[in-house]
């Protein structure tokens, strides 16, 4: 009887209810009649399962035609679909006669599985030889979906209008709203700005500069973000991460806002309630959608294998990442720890998507936690291209890849992110809106410490600066505000004094501390310098942070200019009278002038403070003078002890060129 | 990379994140086959680009008979006349190379000054040569005696363009104690820096060279490229230097495939450290091998085409901390 319920589960749930499966079940039935007491225990939860995926399900899928059920299983593209899928399993299943067929469905399945992508690749040698044809597959099928949507979006448009002239005054008002949601969502204008890239020598390639384009126009239709541009790419030692950097939107801020503070208040169960409301506001079919979000993570680990050669459909893209990265933090026990910022608040005023290919799906990144921010300051690793990947590393980092890859974009854009100077400038009138923000905030957080956000916005008064003045790093200014040692932005807007003075004992304490201090003899005076000049950046080796260049220097009048930063190499902006834009394109590390073994050292030191007595320091290293001495005094042996006369050497080093074979891997 | 596929590849190095601004590849393009006419070059090859603090220097390569022993190195900055690079350097000078790790000035005739008191990680490195320490000091000993040399070769110098001297000095004015005796003119460190990456970085695809039986190495004819059978293999790529550090034991561990006119050359499986090339297959078209340990060193193939090169794009640095990032 057991295999019957989930037989019946499964095709209520599935609507499925084919003579011929029924038929098919039957026969299983008997197959396994012997181990059937294992399996109800089994069946009993996948029951479950299935029953909470969806609660409302069962009212209305008996008034539903079978013939009609059978067209949903049916209607995925291509030869393959649930229908024939599920059929070839019990052909399987029926023709091998396993003896416990239940326990290893998934098995099953995910074999099967297999030998379609099996066929597919076989397929494509013999057509086009050795391109992968999938990949081209899933672009087109981005490409497809687009249009399909712009087309509807057409039409929706069009009837608009029709209404309008209709009711012309009822609808106006509505009209008018619609062209806002669609108007505010800045995208940034990729192919336009990917010209002054290629200039600029770090242009994107064509299919990639599409294809993103496609997908952030994509991501401006959910009406989330109020802003979204491309941030650049991080080369991984196995794969590659493309990186796209959304603004919440007000209204998107507020509710998550609210979420968190609703969960701080309440109980868990009040949290998953709002993860449904969440949803509703995600998705147009919650009711389709959802069950299926609860299938997928009973089925989690098969999903992982497939993920790859799956065509997604389109509106899984985006994977928006609900879950409160806010909450997480008190768990850990630690005192020293401080509170992630908030949403839309300094080092998470933007939210970061990733992706290791761009025809697949785009993964929300938390939001930063100052510690981690600080523990990736003081490790030096290359990225895998694998978020998951744990990292070992010598001082300990507290997380996966992730949170180190979260860092990172947090680090690189908080220091190289500029534009010239006067294109921005701080945005007083919001001030009222961020004072509630704030106040959300200061309910919700432990600290309350008051912050006032200075939006930029667009400088309608500029002029454009001259391309020599503007390769002159005096005429550049960062966008972002600082991240302090702590790792959270530091009191933002214009530095005032006492501020810059506090930031300057740190900057000596931490030797290498990120970026720029506000020096006090430089002109901090006026208001145009956002968040501070590029010329008071400090770098690592005793040059300038920054190397501004004209593109061509045969023309130089109508060459762009470019800031190309040498603390974090790949990062650059670019800027052409009134058009100027950023990206980032490199590995993810800083360019270090200290070696890592010497910070190695320091910290050993600072971790055990008891052996700091000065016998363990004499052993650990000489001092200069020791060192010089011990030296010549080597020198002076060897120079008695040597077998060859001078003459020889000499001649041995006036010859040819000579092939450097050995040096040390130091 | 050869000039002739040098706008084919243009593609592909702005997926491997490189950089040559777009209004400078005909320029280059130009001065390059220029080059190749007045020297008489077999061919010419695009090497790469040094990022300095105020100019980049490009740097390029052409060989006349052989394609392995017999390269000359030329370096611009303006993109226009070409510079030859000098050949000639003491065991003092790599070894100051090596101890210099600051980024390039931008200006040939600079002078690096290394002051003693800045080398805490030089102190440590140097007698981190374990095999063969006796060789070492000998070389130690013999450095002193070049010293006498040196300094005379670089007073020579020195007596024609002493105002640039003090102006380097002034301009150095963190480093407390300028000693003459180390001191290295950034052309020739340049050329040293140059000669280490390309002895530790440049490869070739397998097949791509060959030996014939009196002992010339051509270029293959028809060679296309590395398929996708082969690309995942890093036996398939070899160093263009033949002396690449080469293995003391015997050679049990041969291929399958041995061919001896085409695996003259030590291929990469063997460099330490053990995964200091990363090889990816972008955009489903190129295939791209970084070298972590020089950063910025890379090798990029179209697999559509089959066209490939070599290219070296940064500060001309060694990465000292890849062990602990990889």
């Amino acid at each position: 009887m057991s295999n019957m319920e989930i037989v019946k589960s499964i095709s209520d749930t599935k609507k499925i209810s084919s003579k011929e499966i029924k038929d098919n079940v039957q026969a299983i039935e008997k197959i396994s009649n012997h181990d059937r007491s294992k399996v109800s225990s089994r069946s009993t939860q996948l029951r479950s399962l299935f029953t909470c995926g969806g609660p409302g399900m069962k009212e209305f899928d008996y008034d539903i035609d079978i013939n009609y059920a059978i067209g949903i299983l049916k209607k995925e593209d291509g030869n393959v679909n649930v229908y024939s899928h599920l059929q070839d399993i019990l052909d399987k299943i029926l023709l091998e006669r396993p003896k416990n067929p239940l326990k290893n469905f998934e098995k099953y399945s995910m074999m099967l599985k297999r030998t379609y992508i099996h066929n597919d690749v076989n397929f494509e040698r013999v057509f086009v030889d050795n391109i992968n044809r999938n990949y081209c597959f899933k672009s087109l099928q981005m490409y497809k979906c687009a249009l399909k949507k712009q087309v509807e979006q057409q039409k929706q448009y069009n009837k608009n209008k029709k209404n309008i002239r209709k009711i012309e005054i009822d609808q106006h008002e509505e009209k008018k709203t619609m062209n806002n949601i669609n108007d505010t969502v800045q995208v940034q204008n990729l192919c336009e700005v990917n010209y002054m890239f290629n200039k600029a020598g770090f242009g994107l390639p064509m299919d990639e500069a599409a294809v993103i384009y496609l997908t952030m126009n994509e991501m401006a239709q959910l009406n989330k973000f109020e802003s979204i541009r491309f941030w650049g790419k991080i080369f991984g030692i196995k794969k590659m991460y493309y990186v796209i950097e959304c603004k919440w939107s007000a209204a998107e801020l507020e509710r998550k806002l609210m979420r968190v503070n609703s969960v701080s208040h309440y109980s868990k169960s009040s949290k998953h309630l709002d993860n449904d409301v969440t949803n509703d506001s995600l998705r147009q079919d919650p009711k389709l959608i959802d069950p299926e979000n609860e299938f997928e993570s009973a089925v989690s680990y098969i999903e992982g294998e497939m993920a790859e050669n799956s065509i997604n459909h389109y509106d899984s893209w985006i994977n928006l990442n609900d879950s409160d990265s806010c909450i997480a933090i008190p768990k850990s026990s630690s005192k020293t720890l401080l509170p992630p910022e908030i949403f839309g608040v300094g080092a998470n005023k933007n939210v970061y998507f990733v992706t290791n290919k761009l025809n697949t799906q785009w993964i929300e990144l938390e939001s930063v936690k100052p510690h981690h921010i600080v523990e990736a300051r003081k490790i030096k690793r290359y990225f895998t291209g694998k978020l998951k990947n744990p990292i070992n590393s010598f001082s300990k980092f507290d997380g996966s890849e992730t949170e180190y890859l979260r860092a990172q974009i947090a680090r690189i854009s908080s220091s190289t992110q500029i534009c010239p100077r006067g294109y921005y400038i701080i945005d007083e009138k919001d001030k009222a809106d961020l004072s509630r923000i704030s106040d959300l905030r200061s309910t919700n957080s432990i600290s309350s410490r008051k912050k006032s956000v200075g939006d930029l916005i667009l400088n309608e008064n500029t002029k454009p600066i001259s391309n020599i003045n503007l390769t002159n790093v005096n005429y550049w200014v960062h966008k972002n505000p600082h991240i302090d040692i702590n790792g959270v932005t530091h009191k933002s807007g214009f530095s005032n004094l006492s501020h810059s003075k506090k930031h300057e004992v740190n900057a000596e304490e931490f030797g290498e501390e990120d970026h720029f201090s506000y020096g006090e003899n430089v002109n901090v005076n006026s208001k145009s310098d956002l968040f501070g000049n590029l010329g008071n950046d400090i770098s690592v080796d005793n040059t300038s942070a920054w190397k501004g260049v004209l593109c061509s220097p045969f023309d130089p009048r109508h060459s762009q200019a470019i800031m190309k930063s040498h603390v974090w190499p790949g990062a650059f902006a670019v800027a052409y009278n009134l058009q100027t834009d950023y990206m980032y394109i490199g590995w993810g590390q800083k360019h270090d002038y200290n070696m890592l073994y010497n910070i190695f050292m320091d910290e050993i030191k600072m971790e055990n403070p008891t052996q700091d007595d000065t016998f363990t320091v004499e052993l650990q290293e000489f001092t200069k003078k020791e060192k010089m001495e011990n030296e010549t005094h080597c020198l002076h042996k060897n120079k008695h002890n040597n077998p060859f006369p001078l003459r020889f050497n000499r001649t041995k080093y006036k010859g040819g060129e000579k092939v450097i074979t050995y040096y040390t891997y130091e | 990379m050869d000039v002739k596929v040098f706008h084919c590849l243009i593609d592909a190095l702005n997926v491997a994140g490189c950089c040559i601004y777009n209004d400078s590849i005909p320029i280059l393009y130009h001065s390059l086959i220029k080059l190749q006419s007045e020297n008489h070059f077999n061919s010419v090859y695009l090497w790469g680009r040094i990022e300095t603090s105020s100019i980049d220097y490009y740097v390029a390569y052409g060989h006349q008979k052989d394609p392995i022993e017999d390269k000359i190195f030329f370096y611009t900055q303006n993109m226009l006349e070409w510079d030859i690079m000098p050949t000639d350097w003491s065991t003092l000078q790599t070894d100051m190379v090596r101890k210099i790790k600051t980024k390039f000035y931008g200006n040939p005739r600079y002078v690096e000054i290394i002051g003693n008191s800045n080398k805490k990680s030089q102190e440590t490195t140097e007698y981190a040569i374990s095999p063969n320490v006796e060789l070492v000091f000998g070389e130690e000993g013999e450095e002193e005696d070049n010293n006498n040399v040196d300094s005379l070769k670089y007073d020579d110098i020195v007596s024609v363009t002493e105002e640039i001297n003090e102006i380097v000095e002034a301009e150095s004015a963190l480093i407390d104690d300028p000693n003459l005796k180390l001191s290295i003119k950034e052309e020739d460190r340049l050329a040293i820096t140059i000669k280490m990456i390309e002895n530790e970085s440049h490869i070739v695809p397998r097949g791509y060279f060959y030996k014939l039986p009196n002992g010339t190495i051509t270029k293959a004819p028809y060679f296309k490229g590395l398929d996708y059978s082969e690309i995942g293999n890093e036996k398939n790529f070899l160093h263009i230097n033949q002396q690449y550090c080469q293995p003391k034991g015997q050679k049990n561990d041969v291929r399958p495939d041995f061919n001896g006119s085409i695996d003259f050359l030590q291929s990469i499986d063997k460099d330490i450290p053990k995964g200091c090339w990363a090889s990816r297959l972008f955009s489903d078209r190129y295939f791209i091998i970084h070298n972590l340990l020089w950063p910025g060193a890379l090798y990029v193939q179209d697999m559509n085409t089959g066209l490939h090169g070599y290219f070296y794009n940064g500060y001309g640095l060694k990465n000292l901390d890849l062990p602990f990032m990889i």
